[in-house]
């Protein structure tokens, strides 16, 4: 299964996201300030946003995960492109508090909780502001609403017990988080076009899908810093289940310390290559790509805006 | 008319193990890659389903690499 990319769509996809993310990002500025939060400190309200964007923003792959209800609303044959953008800022403030949230645990910071529960409070205003139907507003709070809380379930469960999970809680929480988010994103932006029941469970599997893919792909692209930060991701948990190789022991000693320096994680991360977990793993994240791609088949209008995520490597 | 999203956590559960099964699914897979193209992966494993089963799209194991993991930052193995 390949997919040719036609550079003259590539360039009008671009284009496309170009144009549309200052204009996304121009609606959240304005919810803020008509809420009054006005901050020229970077650390808190608008300008801790503001930050968080300009990061956002030197990622073209970030920008369209921020912008994934707008690309999906499009792809199903939603117009005109704009309709989109108050819903699509509205969930690019959840990502935003997601990410505040993962900050304040990693770094132990309990005020940082303050600047997710604000920018909740910004997207709630914005999303009881849209005008759509009752009942499509009604499925768009309860579907941002449960995100929410399973998320913040997931968070409550990596307080009690840490990030170093066994595999089931590895998946329960990448599915409660990652998989889950970008679930609702998909969905959301289907939704805002379409009731059909077909369609919109599609689009709830195809970002589940995508979710598992990037989360899986991050966590082996981000081994080191999840180490240090003492997070074991799933080539730690497949390499921990090896109980009969050679470098288990070594790779146990190592994992049951509480905290890991440079030094001591390039160490597991070659015992991780020793042990060979990389097969599994990259097994596990070329299985989710074609999954993504399989969906093109009956939605060949998401392929232009997500094709780069199942093109196979040369 | 009401189309709510409906997830749950008991569903997220059920999602979670389903994942779990794909793995050990893929665990069991013959070391050598050649042999991994055309296994059609079971669709109670998938997580595209409806696709799989309402349009009868198979999907199908190659030994490609998971490039994009590249394209987002790159394998640390």
């Amino acid at each position: 299964m390949t997919y040719q990319s036609n550079s003259h769509k590539k360039s009008t996809e671009r284009d496309f996201t170009d144009w549309v993310y200052p204009l996304a990002i121009s609606h959240l500025e304005d919810g803020y300030a008509s809420l009054g939060l006005h901050s020229s400190n970077s650390q808190s309200g608008i300008g801790r946003l503001r930050q968080y964007l300009r990061m956002r923003q030197q990622s073209r792959a970030q920008i369209k995960q921020d912008l994934l209800p707008l690309l999906v609303y499009t792809a199903v044959g939603g117009r005109p492109y704009t309709k989109a953008i108050p819903l699509t800022a509205v969930w690019m403030l959840y990502l935003f508090a997601a990410h505040v949230m993962d900050e304040a645990q990693d770094r132990r910071e309990v005020a940082l909780a303050n600047e997710a529960a604000m920018a909740l409070g910004v997207a709630s205003t914005q999303l009881s502001q849209l005008e759509v139907e009752q009942d499509r507003l009604t499925d768009f709070l309860d579907a941002l609403g449960r995100v929410t809380a399973l998320g913040g379930m997931a968070q409550g469960e990596e307080l009690v017990i840490g990030r170093s999970w066994k595999r089931e809680g590895y998946f329960r929480n990448i599915m409660a988080k990652s998989a889950t988010i970008m679930a609702t994103g998909c969905w959301v932006g289907g939704r805002l076009h379409s009731d059909d029941v077909t369609l919109l469970t599609q689009l709830k599997e195809f970002g589940l899908t995508l979710g598992m893919f990037l989360q899986l792909s991050d966590d082996c692209a981000d081994l080191e810093g999840d180490l240090l930060n003492g997070t074991y991701t799933l080539p730690v948990l497949e390499g921990l289940t090896m109980t009969t190789h050679p470098a288990h022991k070594r790779l146990k000693a190592l994992t049951d310390l509480p905290q890991l320096t440079q030094e001591q994680a390039q160490c597991v991360i070659g015992y991780l290559q020793e042990m060979g977990v990389l097969t599994i793993c990259q097994r596990m994240i070329r299985s989710y790509q074609l999954q993504i791609g399989a969906v093109f088949e009956t939605l060949p209008a998401l392929a232009p805006y997500f094709q780069e995520y199942v093109v196979p490597k040369s | 008319m009401k189309q709510p999203i409906g997830f749950t956590p008991e569903e997220l559960e059920q999602l979670a193990t389903q994942a779990m099964a794909h793995r050990d699914w893929l665990e069991e897979l013959p070391p050598n890659q050649a042999k991994l193209n055309k296994t059609v992966i079971p669709p109670q494993l998938t997580a595209v389903m409806s696709t799989v089963l309402a349009f009868g799209v198979p999907i199908v194991l190659d030994s490609g690499m998971p490039g994009s993991a590249c394209w987002i930052g790159g394998c640390g193995l």
